[in-house]
């Protein structure tokens, strides 16, 4: 009895190491069909295209969104009879929010499954990991999530993005905070990364410009658990509101340690708390709340071409889409008429496409890509009411 | 606010953080003490007690308090099965190993939690998160107050078996001097064993008592590993009084710095200390034993 014990947990033990390892073999078998310029596998009825998301670990909650999203935006073109005749079909791929398996995927996809463009990543070091090896192999890379503001600076002609970067949300935020809400007295708790950092600071630029007080800035890592010493700080600060510039774990547990302590004020965030877990964690602790969000499902007076998709996502998944579905989805869209555009799946003509596509209608809005590969996409400002993100203006309220 | 119910509450704050850290640091120190090795695995069990936790109140629907005990056991017996499997085939070989075994061990619980129930952070309610005390302007949440007089009741606990019972004197002799405590009578698998299971019951405990003030996830161990080796060092290998006190120590230190300073270098000046303690009073801050047993 005791040994079949034993042996019983040892195979449960070697089961778990092999699952354990089973996620680097995506980087298995690269590197011998290199120098291939084409994406060539496809027959005259296929073009293959590649997602490498996060599709495991901890930011597998927007990992499966993007996937949602973009798998029914491919469904939807093969129904409507494909590409030029040609069927489109995607290979996914998990780049776990690490760097190097973010590589290791892209390597496979160019080389191994000769993939004609690639959708990636989620986070903004992923994705500036991978752009290195679709710009040496010279396939389009666009992202639909990651807004850190070097993904797209000059000098990387791959590279493409449907989404606005992080200098575009922490002014807009600032200046609709200052001039519409006229909270001036703010505190500000920064996760202490690339997307924190730069989030805090472009936010007391633009907001000192307008007038405002920045009281205090606080930086924490990625992953603390206890704010309690930060929130006694601004407790006796007083401020008008509190500005987190960071993710939903994270900014949950604040927005209950705050309670906590008793510390009441305007709450405010970035637009990584757009998702519908984060009012669950926060356990009402969220109330009133106002954050910047690139997509909203049911608010067609700012995504008019929306409607049809909401509907078939909530068909389709039994779900309402987050913002990383959404933009996932237009992604697929826009790589889609890239692909009609270019006539095949040829990288370098799907690469020329994408820089002659100009007001291509999208549920996010329409998309132009400027020489940098940015589109010129709006933002939402939404409060939390009753658990759910209700929208209170967009950037044009701010001008 | 004045700046005296903030310092008040910052050390509030900072007593609340310790008492968990010393819970924490218990079972890593012990048998750190015993076994000359660093169980990188530890912070997975108070991964697994919160995890543990979670399913019971929110599967089974069992009260918070009724969960406590239970959960605390399933993890001190998963203790026990993690000594059998993953450390005592290695246990006449070089400490290293033992080191990257408690590696894989960590590694795999993490991948196998996420396996079953996840990579999502949930939450665990507690009977007491709606409850406040005030004093003197600071302010206390009835289930910090719970963690505090929770953690001062096993820590009390403890620190009595080890000091005053046979089985306590045991275990320090094995500590001590594993091969002459044999000699001497003691029954040194049975003493190993038990400091598993209490070791990984006391890990469980701060897992399923902080969980409701924090998220529970499966990489919630690796930091608490990291804050308990700190606390250990502080406190002086395998000894008991010294993790009490390194605890406390690295909970109001990392509040104050946090506070008064920048929490930006809230974790250095923890690091810092530890450093400082590593150069000067190598044994710790409180710790004679190494050297002795050297």
């Amino acid at each position: 009895m005791k040994k079949k014990f034993v042996i019983l947990l040892s195979v449960i033990f070697l089961v778990g190491v092999f699952l354990t390892g089973c996620g680097s073999q995506a980087g298995e078998g690269t590197g011998q069909e290199t120098g291939q310029e084409t994406g060539s596998n496809e027959t005259a009825d296929t073009i293959t295209i590649g997602g490498i998301f996060p599709l495991t670990s901890g930011s597998a909650y927007q990992g499966q969104s993007f996937k949602r999203g973009i798998s029914m935006a491919i469904d939807e073109v093969n129904g409507d009879g494909g590409v030029n005749g040609a069927e489109l079909k995607i290979i996914f791929e998990d780049d776990k929010s690490i760097p190097t398996e973010g590589v290791n995927a892209a390597e496979k996809l160019i080389t191994q499954d000769n993939v004609s463009a690639i959708l990636a990543n989620f986070n903004s070091s992923v994705t500036l990991a991978v752009r290195a090896v679709t710009e040496r192999e010279k396939v389009v890379q666009l992202t639909p999530g990651s807004t850190a503001d070097s993904i797209t600076e000059p000098g990387h002609p791959y590279m493409f993005r449907n989404l606005m970067p992080n200098s575009f949300q922490g002014p807009q935020l600032a200046k609709f905070v200052t001039k519409k809400l006229n909270l001036k007295n703010v505190a500000i708790i920064a996760e202490n990364t690339d997307y924190g950092r730069s989030g805090a600071e472009q936010y007391k630029e633009t907001a000192e410009g307008l007038g405002a007080n920045i009281m205090a800035v606080e930086y924490y890592n990625h992953g603390d658990k206890d704010f309690y010493a930060q929130l006694t700080k601004f407790k006796n600060l007083n401020p008008d509101a509190v500005f987190i510039a960071g993710l939903i774990t994270e900014g949950a547990q604040i927005l209950k340690q705050a309670r906590d302590l008793g510390l009441e004020t305007q709450w405010l965030g970035l637009g990584g708390f757009t998702n519908d877990k984060f009012a669950e964690l926060a356990e009402g602790a969220a109330e009133g709340m106002i954050h910047v969000s690139y997509f909203e499902p049911g608010a067609y007076e700012y995504f008019p071409e929306s409607k049809e998709f909401v509907e078939n996502y909530n068909e389709k998944y039994g779900m309402n889409p987050d913002m990383y579905a959404a933009n996932g989805y237009e992604a697929a869209k826009i790589l889609a008429e890239a692909i009609r555009m270019a006539g095949s799946g040829e990288r370098e003509k799907i690469r020329e496409a994408m820089t002659q596509i100009k007001d291509l209608p999208g549920i996010c809005g329409p998309t132009t890509f400027d020489e940098n590969g940015q589109a010129s996409k709006g933002l939402l400002f939404v409060r939390i009411e009753d658990g759910k993100r209700v929208p209170i203006g967009s950037e044009k309220d701010t001008k | 606010m004045s700046s005296i119910s903030e310092f008040l509450q910052q050390t509030v704050n900072g007593l609340v953080m310790g008492s968990s850290y010393v819970l924490t640091a218990f079972g890593l120190t012990m048998i750190l003490g015993m076994l000359d090795m660093i169980n990188f695995a530890h912070g997975e069990l108070l991964m697994m007690g919160a995890f543990v936790a979670v399913s019971l109140v929110i599967g089974l629907n069992l009260p918070y308090l009724v969960v406590i005990p239970i959960a605390i056991v399933i993890v001190s017996i998963l203790g026990v099965i993690m000594e059998r499997l993953a450390f005592r085939p290695l246990e006449n070989s070089d400490r290293v190993n033992l080191l990257v075994s408690s590696l894989g061990v960590s590694i795999l619980l993490q991948n196998g939690v996420q396996l079953i129930w996840g990579p999502d952070p949930r939450n665990l309610p507690s009977p007491f998160a709606n409850t406040q005390f005030t004093f003197a302007g600071a302010v206390l949440s009835g289930h910090r107050l719970f963690v505090v007089v929770v953690s001062l009741v096993l820590i009390g606990i403890l620190y009595y078996v080890i000091q005053r019972t046979k089985l306590g004197i045991a275990m320090r002799s094995c500590a001590f001097d594993m091969e002459t405590a044999k000699l001497m009578g003691i029954k040194a698998r049975t003493i190993i064993v038990m400091t598993f299971a209490i070791g990984s019951g006391l890990g469980a405990a701060a897992g399923i008592l902080l969980a409701p003030i924090f998220s529970v996830y499966p990489t919630m161990g690796v930091a608490a590993t990291v804050k308990a080796f700190v606390v250990v060092l502080l406190g002086g290998i395998g000894n008991v009084t010294g993790a009490i006190a390194g605890g406390f120590t690295l909970g109001l230190v990392e509040t104050y710095a946090a506070g008064y300073w920048s929490s930006e270098y809230k974790d250095v000046v923890a690091f810092l200390i530890m450093i400082l303690v590593l150069l000067f009073k190598p044994e710790g801050l409180f710790g004679k034993n190494v050297q002795e047993k050297v």
